[in-house]
């Protein structure tokens, strides 16, 4: 009973408009009275404060920051220009271009958001002037920026590896294989698009010379990734330490190398993502409180109990997880989507001997397609707003990206190995 | 974009507002120094054994000043489709105007046990330091504070009509969501 009325609370509260942070809070404080828990309210203020503080949390606006860095420079046109190298041969090529530099830059700004902005704002005049349906490039960078936060580094894994105590290395390394994956079943529906609509034929060959041009172009941005998952698996560096370091890496290449940025660009740079961070924090903080009363309720044991009734097979649970995903994926935003439900899908996940690094990628994956999916999705809006076409028609004109990545969602969630298989082999 | 009321602010909440900024550039810069530098020191093998008390407490004032910073852009996350389709106008001012009383109160109570914790806790010090530790907990009812004000003009710029939405400026999500399901 008292599950049911929290997530009607819940759900209420958001949809009404009250902001996420709030929303959690009123969600947590309201069953103390409603049904006489006698909870004292001061335990609210320690678990609020409390959410915050952990020490490993500073890797949040340092990761965003790095992302900021690299998303307001001209690294996007540099990573096209190298995914144009790389795949512009190829029928639906200038698709193909729009998945490349997608996957690229998600490894370097492992922002959804920025990478869509930083991609669409190229690519799709560049694919309307080849033929393309603007509904369809549109839709296209909605779906293939998402790709950023299932591809190392993701703002999403950390929060989830923070909030499940599960390795953020290990999770990162997860997320290459489902993350290629996806850009494979984007750039097969690229191919297929260009080729059956004959818009998109297919360009000469680049030569080595231009190719490797291109490349080291590209590189010191490349090089961003490399650091992050290199410093935290050689056990040189943590997360939080990688995270400053992506930082300062992103400070030398945009001032010094790409010289994109000035100096005196900086103080506004931090205060953005420091804003981006403290709204992210705040929610993560009042999401410990709920955790707390969801905890004490034993409302866990509760689902476990709900779920198991139904069906003790893990097939079944990962189905329902990945519906519930969805759904959730729908209306929230994948960070307040992955606050809210893994204190209650993970302790079931270990009663179904479930992965916690294989459901982390699950859930990432299934918030990603969220992103570009109506009625709330952030990177939807994001090509709606460059394209200058309707969220609907874009939506429409997706039907083949959307069967794509549920499809790859599938094959993440029942064959482990495309995730797990690099972890396994460091394990 | 999100729904920025700082130009509708008087003077007076402007400099609060860019007081917080600069208050958060500065947290922030050091944040950054620090960590890199415990990280490049440990290179060398020394270990900064304050670093961490002090990237701890900057954290939580900057996230919590960055609360009120993101009230004043209202930025903070909230889905107001729904609401924007279904409700009229009019009727969206006043449910506006309950939430804004409901939220008003949720961060009144939070000021007023921030505030009691954190004297309560201001004179257990931090290890390494010896610096209160109400030091940090009083970052929770500050920010708090800030975020009540920004909070409660707000919403006297929005009963008003005067807020950014009556001025023609919609958040990126609302204009693209009417344009989607109109």
């Amino acid at each position: 009973m008292i599950l049911l009325f929290v997530c009607a609370l819940f759900l209420a509260s958001i949809f009404i408009g009250i902001p996420l942070v709030w929303a959690i809070l009123i969600t947590a404080v309201v069953p103390i009275f409603v049904f006489d828990l006698g909870y004292p309210l001061q335990a609210l203020f320690l678990n609020f404060i409390g959410g915050v503080e952990p020490n490993h949390y500073i890797a949040i606006p340092l990761f965003i920051f790095a992302g900021e860095l690299m998303s307001r420079g001209g690294v996007g046109q540099r990573i096209i220009d190298f995914a144009k190298a790389a795949f512009g041969f190829m029928p639906g090529g200038l698709g193909a271009v729009v998945v490349g530099a997608s996957m690229i830059f998600g490894g370097i700004s492992g922002s959804a958001i920025a990478d869509s902005a930083a991609i669409g704002s190229v690519m799709i005049p560049a694919m309307s002037k080849q033929g393309y349906k603007r509904a369809f490039a549109g839709g296209l960078v909605a779906a293939a920026g998402t790709i950023g936060i299932i591809i190392p580094p993701s703002i999403p894994m950390l929060i989830y590896g923070f909030v499940g105590n599960v390795s953020v290395g290990n999770l990162f390394l997860a997320g290459v294989g489902p993350g290629i994956l996806m850009g494979v079943a984007f750039i097969s529906v690229c191919f297929w698009v260009g080729k059956s609509t004959g818009v998109d034929p297919g360009g000469e060959r680049t030569t080595p010379r231009a190719f490797l041009s291109a490349f080291m172009g590209s590189l010191p941005a490349l090089l961003m990734p490399v650091i992050i998952l290199g410093g935290i698996f050689s056990g040189l560096v943590t997360p939080t330490e990688a995270a400053a370091l992506a930082a300062v890496y992103g400070l030398l290449v945009t001032l010094f190398v790409y010289r994109d940025l000035k100096v005196s660009d900086l103080p506004q740079l931090l205060v953005d993502s420091f804003v981006t961070s403290a709204v992210v924090m705040v929610v993560i903080g009042s999401t410990s409180v709920l955790a707390w009363l969801i905890t004490l309720e034993q409302m866990p044991q509760i689902l476990i109990g709900f779920v198991q009734h139904f069906s003790s097979s893990p097939f079944m649970f990962l189905l329902m997880v990945n519906l519930v995903l969805l759904i959730l994926g729908m209306v929230l935003d994948p960070v307040p989507a992955i606050l809210l439900s893994a204190p209650l899908f993970i302790p079931t996940a270990q009663a179904y001997g479930v992965d916690l690094v294989h459901l982390g990628v699950i859930f990432t994956t299934n918030l990603a397609i969220g992103l570009f999916t109506p009625p709330v999705g952030a990177t939807l809006y994001v090509a709606s707003r460059i394209s200058k076409v309707g969220v609907l028609s874009i939506t429409r004109a997706m039907a083949p990206l959307y069967i794509a990545a549920v499809i790859v969602l599938l094959l993440v969630t029942f064959i482990p190995a495309i995730s797990m298989g690099l972890v396994w082999l460091i394990r | 974009m999100d729904t920025d009321y700082r130009a509708q602010y008087p003077a007076v909440l402007r400099w609060l507002s860019v007081a917080i900024d600069l208050a958060m550039v500065t947290g922030g810069a050091l944040i950054i120094l620090i960590v890199f530098g415990n990280a490049a020191f440990r290179g060398f093998g020394f270990d900064l054994a304050w670093s961490l008390e002090i990237t701890a407490l900057l954290m939580l004032w900057v996230t919590f000043l960055g609360c009120a910073a993101a009230a004043a852009r209202g930025a903070h996350m909230r889905v107001t489709e729904v609401v924007a389709i279904l409700l009229p106008k009019t009727a969206q001012r006043y449910l506006s105007i309950v939430l804004s009383i409901l939220i008003s109160v949720l961060l009144l109570a939070l000021i007023y046990f921030g505030t009691i914790t954190a004297a309560h806790m201001w004179s257990e010090t931090t290890t390494v330091l010896y610096w209160p530790i109400g030091l940090s907990y009083a970052s929770l009812p500050v920010g708090m504070l800030f975020t009540l004000v920004f909070h409660l003009f707000n919403t006297w710029l929005d009963a008003t009509g005067h807020g950014p939405r009556d001025q023609g400026q919609l958040s990126e999500t609302e204009e693209q969501g009417r344009e989607g399901l109109a």
